[in-house]
């Protein structure tokens, strides 16, 4: 046996962990190489001297990057918030006793989450056209009326939120009707039985053991969130103006707009270090496991 | 007179939970509709000709076309399906191809470092593809790859691999022992247990991981951004490319959106039952 297990991680395991090792930590470990380094890629000339701290000073220093971390919180607290909401509304609804074709129902909900974000970024930019959309036209059957919806800076980045909501949604929905069909339901009669109310029971017995469902959600949504690039691409590249430059727009920008791979690459590693404290925290408050799945 | 308040008392309930079915269904209706109608939008805009399209109030009621369709499959555009078809399946292989066997160990073999490896397969998915991109690009820049099949496949096996190795394991974890055990008792090698005995059973996962494998790849666009040319560019590459300076031909971006979004819809409803795993990377069994 000792020799099959050795076997079986030189042969099997070892080769994974190289190439995992070589096509990740590579590109990381340039990218922190490249972050100490001015290199601006129309300027070949420039050479790429080093820095040394410079692009960490020069993004912190930039008022744009700190607009933009402001954005992708909005992005995030409200994508985050609206897409659980109902998506756990959803998930009720379809684990109550009186409704029927509920195989079919969650087979059409969850289609969204499958859709390429870019399919469905361009699909809602069609609808929110002024000239031919059918959503101003909607609104003007009721009675409201609006010019532009991307077009305007207090509203393009709202509007891009709509359809992370929409496209996300799905993702809580399964996630917390996972986590609702795995709740015992005897656990409800008995509280019937005693008297307790539809809403006592979602309180004190429904959100208690949907803990665990509802912080996994939370975790995966606000990760993706904050990383969200391919919808505000196709809808607004972060416009007008820079009313929805969220992070990675603005990171786009710096390394494929200006070529300034240096600050692009410190960009890079200030995003991710964002996101691995972010994580981190969050998992020793709430003490999520990563690896009890 | 006694019985008499308790029919009442009784239809009330009954009233009750009808208005409460009522509500659901209006609430499930709703949601079904806010679900369905930018999908059933772009499907109704791909059949329209040019001056369907053209309209305001838009058209909900006319002739529809499949000329588009038809435009469309005959145009450069489907190079495009070509190259996300090709590219995919690429990064689907190299990931099952490598992973599946990590999987087995590291779901077999317990081993000091075990729960670091977990955890550096798992950070993949927090992050960012910025991190990756701009090396990337400069590498594949510097060996002269932008614009080959080689670029997408090796950077999309980023994606694939560690998902392939995350969520085989658990399911490999799950198996029964005994088999396996039996057979290298007699005399089978650790490849050929692996071959004969574990793959056939976790057959269905096998495919449940390259399915989502090949719709995340399917559906990524940043990386595809920077490093495809205009011989190896993906489906939602070519979308942006429709976007002209004079305005969008948004007929012919519906009709190229339908034919994007019907694999991945077919695909991932064939493997629904392990999409919530799969979405979560294993934190929710679904």
């Amino acid at each position: 046996m000792a020799n099959y297990r050795k076997q079986l991680i030189t042969y099997f395991l070892l080769p994974a962990l190289i190439i995992l090792f070589v096509i990740t930590a590579y590109p990381f470990a340039f990218g922190i190489y490249n972050s100490f380094h001015d290199w601006v890629l129309y300027k070949p000339q420039m050479g790429k001297p080093f820095v040394g701290l410079e692009q960490y000073i020069r993004v912190f220093s930039d008022p744009y990057f700190w607009q933009a971390l402001g954005r992708s919180c909005v992005y995030v607290l409200v994508g985050v918030f609206c897409s659980i909401g109902l998506g756990f509304l959803q998930a009720l609804a379809m684990n109550h006793d009186a409704l029927r074709a509920k195989a079919f129902l969650r087979s059409v909900l969850i289609i969204p989450i499958v859709i390429a974000p870019v399919v469905a970024g361009y699909a809602f930019r069609f609808m929110y056209n002024t000239d031919l959309g059918v959503l101003p036209w909607l609104l003007g059957q009721v009675g409201v009326h609006i010019d532009r919806i991307l077009g305007d800076p207090a509203l393009a980045l709202y509007a891009v939120i709509v359809v992370d909501v929409w496209s996300q949604t799905p993702l809580a929905f399964m996630v917390l009707l996972a986590g609702l069909q795995g709740i015992n339901p005897e656990l409800y009669e008995v509280a019937a039985i005693d008297g307790g109310s539809p809403w006592q029971s979602l309180r004190h017995i429904t959100m208690p053991l949907l803990r665990r469902s509802f912080l996994v959600v939370v975790l995966v949504r606000a990760i993706d969130a904050f990383k969200a690039f391919d919808i505000l691409y196709v809808m607004t590249e972060g416009g007008p103006g820079r009313a929805s430059e969220v992070m990675s727009v603005y990171g786009y920008r710096q390394a494929f707009d200006g070529w300034r791979m240096g600050t692009a690459s410190a960009f890079a590693l200030i995003l991710f270090y964002m996101i691995v404290i972010a994580t981190t925290l969050f998992m020793k408050i709430y003490r999520v496991e990563a690896a009890d799945g | 007179m006694d019985s008499a308040p308790r029919l009442p008392a009784h239809s009330s309930r009954r009233r009750r939970q009808r208005l409460v079915a009522a509500g659901l269904y209006l609430f499930i209706g709703a949601n079904l509709v806010w679900t369905l109608f930018p999908v059933y939008w772009t499907v109704l805009t791909s059949l329209k000709t040019l001056g369907q399209m053209n309209t305001m109030p838009p058209l909900f009621i006319f002739t529809p076309t499949l000329e588009n369709y038809a435009r469309l499959l005959s145009g450069t555009s489907v190079l495009a399906f070509r190259n996300s078809f090709i590219i995919s399946l690429g990064a689907v292989v190299v990931g099952l191809l490598v992973g599946f066997p990590a999987a087995y160990a590291l779901a077999r073999v317990p081993f000091r470092g075990r729960s670091q490896a977990n955890f550096y397969v798992l950070s993949m998915r927090i992050a960012p593809v910025f991190a990756f991109l701009v090396p990337y690009y400069l590498t594949f820049r510097f060996l002269g790859l932008l614009d080959s099949y080689w670029a997408l496949i090796i950077v999309y096996s980023t994606i694939t691999l560690p998902f392939s190795i995350w969520m085989l394991q658990s399911v490999i974890a799950d198996l029964p022992l005994e088999v396996e055990e039996a057979a290298l008792v007699d005399g089978c090698s650790p490849t050929g247990v692996m071959w004969r005995v574990v793959a056939p059973l976790s057959a269905p996962s096998i495919a449940a991981t390259a399915i989502l494998s090949f719709v995340f790849c399917w559906n990524e666009f940043f990386f595809a951004l920077i490093l495809t040319g205009q011989e190896t560019r993906t489906v939602p590459v070519m979308l942006t490319s429709l976007i002209g300076l004079m305005g969008v031909d948004w007929v012919k971006m519906s009709t190229a959106g339908v034919l994007a979004i019907i694999p991945t819809i077919v695909l991932a409803l064939l493997a629904q039952r392990f999409l919530v795993r799969g979405l979560t990377l294993g934190a929710i069994k679904g």
